[in-house]
C-alpha cells in the first residue's frame, strides 16, 4: 500500500479490470479486490446530427460507438436526445432508435421521440419485457424507423449510455 | 497520507463521482501506484439507495445537484425483506417525475413471509415519450407493510446542451 497523500499519485482515467487492485476491508480482514469484481463501466457517446442528415436518417443511418473489440459486445442501456435551434417539428416517422448497425431494421435496442423539438426525451428500451439483441463485435447506429423523417429543421444531438461486455 | 487503519476513517454514505479512489495496477511486471475518480472506474452515474420501513407511505425525491440539469433513470430495484405480521398484500412502487405524471415505472412486490426483488419497469407502451427530463424523480408508495424494501436507483444527471 503507498503511505502517500493522493495528489503523490499519479491520475488514471483509465479502466484495467485485470491487472487493478483495491485495498478493501471487510469484517476487519483486509483483502485485495480487483477491477473484474465491480460493475461494467458505464461508456457515453454523443453524437451531432444535422437537419439533413436526419432527414435521411432512415436511408443512412450513423454510428454513435465505434465497433467492439474482438470478444466483446456493446449493449446500450439509455440515450437522450436533444435538440439544437429549428422552429419546425419532425414528421412523418418520428421514431428514432439506437441499433446494433448489422441489422438495423429488425434491432431497435432503445427508441425515442422526435417529433417535438421543444421536448428532450430519454432513449428507453424497445419493449418493457424481455430483450432485443446486440451483436458481438458490432458498432451502434442512430436511425429512424420505417422511412425518413420530413419537414423539421433542428439539429439532434444524441447521446448514448452503453456497457461493453466480454463475451 | 499517514501510515493508518481503514478503520480509522469516517464513513460515507453514499459514493460521488469525483471521489478518489487508490489502485494498484500490475504493469510490465511491476505494481504501480494510481488513484483515480468513481466516475470514472464506474461511468457517470449516481446510485439512491433508499431504506423504507413499509410502516407509512413512501415518498423520496431525487433532485439535481444543479438546478436545471437532466435527471435520466438508468433502472431501479426493489428488495424486499418481510417483518414478523406481514399481509400477503400487493406493494406497488413507483418512480415518475415529481410534477408531471408523463410517464412512470413501477415495481410489484408482495408483503409475504419470504423476500422478494422487483425490477421497475415502465407502465407505458414502448415508444412513449420519456420526456419532463427537468423534473426531479419522485420514488412513492401509497401502500404500506410489515417489513422493509430497500429501493437502489441507478440514474444520470446530465448538462443539457
Amino acid at each position: 500500500m503507498p503511505n502517500k497523500a493522493v495528489h503523490q499519485l499519479t491520475y488514471t482515467q483509465d479502466r484495467d479490470d485485470v491487472n487493478d487492485r483495491f485495498y478493501v476491508v471487510r469484517s476487519s480482514t483486509d483483502y485485495q479486490i480487483p477491477g473484474t469484481a465491480f460493475p461494467p463501466k458505464l461508456n457515453i457517446a454523443t453524437r451531432l446530427i444535422t437537419t439533413a442528415q436526419v432527414l435521411a436518417l432512415y436511408d443512412t443511418p450513423l454510428e454513435i460507438v465505434p465497433a467492439a473489440p474482438t470478444g466483446f459486445i456493446h449493449y446500450p442501456i439509455r440515450g437522450l436526445i436533444e435538440f439544437g435551434g429549428g422552429s419546425v417539428d419532425y414528421a412523418t416517422n418520428t421514431q428514432l432508435k439506437i441499433v446494433s448497425t448489422t441489422d438495423p431494421l429488425v434491432n431497435g435496442l432503445l427508441v425515442g421521440y422526435i417529433a417535438d423539438n421543444t421536448m428532450p426525451n430519454a432513449l428507453t428500451a424497445n419493449v418493457p419485457t424481455g430483450g432485443v439483441p446486440s451483436f458481438a463485435g458490432d458498432s451502434l447506429s442512430v436511425t429512424v424507423e420505417t422511412g425518413n423523417p420530413t419537414a423539421g429543421d433542428s439539429d439532434i444531438t444524441v447521446t448514448v449510455w452503453y456497457n461493453t461486455l466480454e463475451l | 497520507m499517514e501510515s493508518t487503519r481503514i478503520t480509522d476513517f469516517a464513513t460515507l454514505q453514499s459514493y460521488e463521482l469525483r471521489d478518489k479512489l487508490l489502485l494498484q495496477r500490475f504493469e510490465a511486471g511491476v505494481w504501480n501506484d494510481y488513484y483515480t475518480e468513481v466516475g470514472d472506474y464506474l461511468g457517470q452515474y449516481l446510485t439512491k439507495i433508499i431504506d423504507w420501513d413499509m410502516s407509512s407511505a413512501l415518498a423520496e425525491y431525487i433532485t439535481p445537484e444543479t438546478p436545471g440539469n437532466y435527471l435520466i433513470l438508468l433502472d431501479a430495484q426493489a428488495v424486499y425483506s418481510p417483518g414478523a405480521s406481514y399481509t400477503d398484500s400487493p406493494v406497488q412502487i413507483v418512480i415518475n417525475p415529481a410534477t408531471s405524471y408523463s410517464w412512470s415505472y413501477i415495481a410489484e412486490l408482495i408483503d409475504a413471509s419470504t423476500g422478494r426483488c422487483a425490477n421497475f419497469n415502465p407502465t407505458e407502451a414502448p415508444g412513449t415519450p420519456y420526456g419532463d427530463l427537468t423534473e426531479d424523480l419522485i420514488i412513492s408508495s401509497g401502500f404500506t407493510g410489515d417489513g422493509t424494501t430497500r429501493i437502489q436507483v441507478r440514474y444520470v444527471e446530465v448538462t443539457p446542451i
